[in-house]
Order: C-alpha cells, then structure tokens, then sequence
C-alpha cells in the first residue's frame, strides 16, 4: 500500500470518499494489507476480522454510491480494544481466563460506530483486564512501541496506540481507569481523549473500576477524536453511569483557535518528581504556545497529585477486586503476572478506608471545581515522560510513582493526550488538557488549535 | 503489616499465593499503607447533620 493511505486522517480520508475519489474497498485492503506486512513484529491486533471487514467496505462503499452517505465515519476503518465486546468476534481483554469467550452483542460503543459506517478491522492487544502489564505471561504478549521496541506502549490500550502510531488504522476505541488511553497516547505519539465520565457509554466493555473507567477515542488527530466522538456520546441505559445530555457537535468549534482562552496550569500535578525533566520541558513549552496562540495561561492552585492518586488506586483495587474476588480465589494462577500481583492487594483495604477515598474524591472535586473558575482548561503534562524500557516496567511501578493522568478519572473531567515534543532518544512527549466535566468540546477546541500550530502530532515512527 | 500478618490477611481472603511472589507483594503492601494512612488525615466532608444541633 501507499504510505500516504496508511496516515491519512479520518477527516481527509471522509473527504475523499464523499467525493469518491477513495474507495472503502481500497482503503480498508490497503490496511489488512499493511497490517499482514509490518503487525508480525509490533503485535498490535489479537483478532483481525479482514472478512468483516471486507463485507462492511463494500456495503459502506454500495451505501455511498448510492446516494447513502452516513457521515464522516462511512467506510473508515477502525479498531478495537479487546475490551470491547463484538458479537461472534473473540474477545478475551488479554486473559488466559477468558481464552475461549465470545461475546452475543456488540458494546454501546462499537454499536455506534458501526452505525456510523465505521469498518472493523480487528480487536487490538489490551493488558490483562485493562490492569496488568505489560507481561510476557498473559494470553496476548505487550504490543512493541514503534518507536523503540523495547519501550513500553503504554497500558492498558496498549494495542490502539500501536497501531495508529502505525498506520494500521485510522481510529480505535480505547478505556481509560488511571491513564490507559492517554498513557498509550503519549507514548505512542498519537492523540487520545477520555470523555467526561457518563457521556459514553461503557456497556459491553470489560469493566475494572466502575466509578473510574471511561471509554473514549484514540486517533492520530484531535479532529478526528471529535468526529469519533460525535459518533460515542449519547445516552445508554445498559450503563448506570451514563448522563443524558443535550447533543453537542464536537467538531463545530475545532477551528475557534485559542485566543481569549483561559489556560490554567497544574503545577501541582507537575510536582513530586511525577514527570521527568524533558516532560516538563514539554509541558512548559506547550503552555509558551498557547500564549502565543492568545490565550491567557497562569498557574492555579490544584490539589497534590499524591491526593489525586490515593483516592484513584484505593477506588480501583476496591472496585477491581470486587470483579476478581472469585476467580483470584480459584485460579489466580491463571492470571498474568502483574494484574494477580496488583489485583491481589484488595483485600488490604477496608471498608472504611473505600468510604474514606470516597470522600477525598468528593473534596478533590470540589476543590477542583473552584479553580476553574479562574480558567477554561487545565493545561498539565501528558505521562511520566517519554517511554520507559518495557523490562522496566515493576508490578507497582504507578504505585510507586504516582500518574499525572489519574487526576482527571477521580475528577471525571474530559482529558485530551496530545504529543507536544520529542525526547533526546527520539521518543514521543505528550501534554493533557483538562476541563470541567461535560466540557469536552473545550478541551478538542484547545487541542486543535494548538495541533493547528504545530507538527508534533505528524511524527511518525520508524516502521516500513 | 508484618509478613505474618500479610500471610493472614491473603489467607482470610482465600488467596493462595506462592512463596516466591510474597517479597514483592509484600512492596506492594506497604506503598498501598502509605496511602491508606493518608487517608486518616485527608480533608474529608463531615457527615450530614452530624453537628448539626438544630
């Protein structure tokens, strides 16, 4: 295939087949191709569904000509987490205990985007239960960072960032508990949003924290988040933390720029040794832009991150553990090594002390909530710097050392992962931008003006 | 938590965890205190109508 197929965006691709001078036939053999030729050593995708994907690009491409045009995700060719739920489509979130596990229903989600026209073309590597790795013990091995393989991918959409760092798909569906959209993101260099907590529905996918997770887009661009985005968000009963909300188009104020915004910066989340010196370089030189951009950025009085990650890890392994209680008991050998050795801390937590995180969660929110009444987004650095060495990677390492991305999950704000620089060692470096919650369309609009300002987000990595 | 009462508390859960593996969980547990001892001096609501003498 043509390199220039493989990173198109969603938004120039739609274009082109609108007009139909792009064939969704074309496109999407062109990526089972490309897959079949560079994804032997990266280990993005578990399951491809090339005839399913076939079947889909004619009917999208049958639909079009006539007449029948859907909208911007019509014949484009995505992917999926395999947390996600596809019916008759093998999904196994990485367990050796769910080797054999297909799945009667589509997700809310993938239902969505399949109505939009959207193409599959696989399920993608996922670490166990959305919580381990990156071990070489569980079912599916890490996926390999393109831009080092001996670097981590990031976790726990491991596989998503891969392979649209890749160019083997042009968008996919990742869930984010602690940073698993955005930590894979920054490490990949590719752009991922999690919404706010309750716009899109998380029936159908395997849960890990039922208060914490989110399910969101991960594309190659922040428009093309928003186009995904539009698709996702809506209402579902099938999930209890789902919010009715007014419609909104997330892509309507993507060329607004930056002028006038008020940018915050978390200095606090920037602290306590959690991002290393090139991260904060990034970070620092991200905020010079939107100054030039027009807007007004200062620093704000936010909590610790260490608050932020006390009430996250607390609530995880509580919520987490509940799910694994039973099976952790009858074969916790079964599970890989990391997700046994950090779901195994459950029963270490009291009742209380779950009541009590709660409770810090609702004091952080608040406090939360008062700062931003001095600005628009939160402008903080995007992981613990570039990739580290995979080996490296201990079983409670972001224990240890605490996550910049686990604020906007206890918080339940909208964080968009962007790359915003590049590391001595060639390795991506990434920002986040942060809103009030329900404020999703802010943060796309702040991140496509700053993507519109620069090149970071076109950098690809050194795969044929 | 000493390594005896680590070894209680996985087996009151019903955990059966191998010998090998006791070292690092025991890491684990200790970094997972940390936090649960902030807690005891974190900024929390008080409960509704607790003081309240009306």
């Amino acid at each position: 295939m043509s390199d220039p197929l493989a990173y198109l965006s969603i938004a120039e691709a739609a274009s082109q087949i609108k007009a139909g001078t792009l064939s969704p036939v074309d496109l999407t053999e062109a990526m089972i191709a490309r897959r079949g030729a560079i994804d032997g050593a990266l280990g993005s995708f578990v399951t491809p569904t090339d005839e399913v994907a076939r079947a889909a690009a004619k009917t999208a491409e049958t639909e079009i000509a006539a007449g029948q045009y859907r909208g911007p995700l019509h014949g484009i060719p995505v992917a999926l987490k395999e947390a996600f739920d596809t019916a008759g489509i093998r999904t196994t979130v990485g367990s050796k205990l769910l080797r054999d596990r297909v799945p009667e229903t589509d997700a809310t989600a993938w239902a969505r985007l399949r109505d939009a026209g959207a193409v599959l073309l696989g399920k993608l590597e996922t670490t166990e239960f959305c919580y381990g790795g990156p071990s070489d013990d569980s079912l599916s091995p890490p996926a390999r960072n393109p831009w080092n393989a001996e670097c981590y991918a990031g976790g726990s959409s491991s596989g998503a960032g891969v392979s649209l760092a890749s160019g083997l798909a042009m968008g996919a569906l990742g869930t984010d508990t602690g940073g698993s959209i955005r930590l894979p993101a920054a490490y990949c260099g590719i752009t991922g949003l999690m919404p706010s907590y309750g716009l899109v529905s998380r029936a159908g996918v395997f849960p890990l924290s039922s208060t914490l997770d989110h399910v969101g887009p991960m594309a190659r661009t922040v428009e093309d988040c928003a186009i995904l985005l539009n698709a996702l968000a809506g209402h579902d009963a099938a999930d209890p933390g789902s919010i009715a909300r007014p419609a909104v188009d997330y892509t309507a104020d993507l060329g607004a720029g930056a002028k006038g915004l008020r940018v915050g910066l978390a200095g606090a989340l920037a602290g306590e040794d959690a991002v290393s010196a090139d991260g904060i370089a990034a970070y620092r030189a991200a905020a010079e832009t939107f100054r030039d951009l027009g807007a007004t950025v200062h620093e704000i009085d936010l909590p610790s991150l260490t608050d932020f990650a006390t009430a996250q890890i607390v609530i995880t392994l509580v919520e987490g553990y509940a799910i694994h209680e039973k099976d952790l008991q009858a074969r916790r050998a079964d599970y890989s090594y990391h997700s046994r050795m950090r779901l195994s801390l459950g029963p270490f937590i009291r009742a209380v002390d779950y009541a009590r995180a709660l409770q810090l969660r609702d004091k952080l929110i608040a406090d939360y909530n008062a700062a931003m009444a001095e600005v628009d987004v939160v402008l903080a650095p995007g992981a613990p710097g570039p990739a580290p060495k995979a080996a490296g990677v201990g079983a409670f390492q972001f224990f240890s050392k605490p996550l910049v991305t686990m604020a906007a999950n206890v918080l339940g704000v909208p964080a968009l992962g962007f790359p915003a620089g590049m590391s001595e060692d060639g390795l991506p470096l990434a920002v986040q931008l942060m809103s009030k919650r329900f404020d999703d369309a802010l943060v796309l609009r702040a991140g496509a003006a700053f993507q519109a300002t620069t090149d970071w987000h076109k950098a690809r990595p050194p795969v044929s | 938590m000493t390594p005896d009462e680590i070894d209680q508390t996985f087996r009151d859960a019903g955990l059966s965890v191998p010998a090998e593996e006791r070292a690092t969980m025991a890491d684990g547990v200790a970094i997972l205190l940390k936090f649960i001892a902030r807690l005891d001096d974190a900024p929390i609501a008080a409960a509704p109508g607790k003081d309240d003498a009306s």
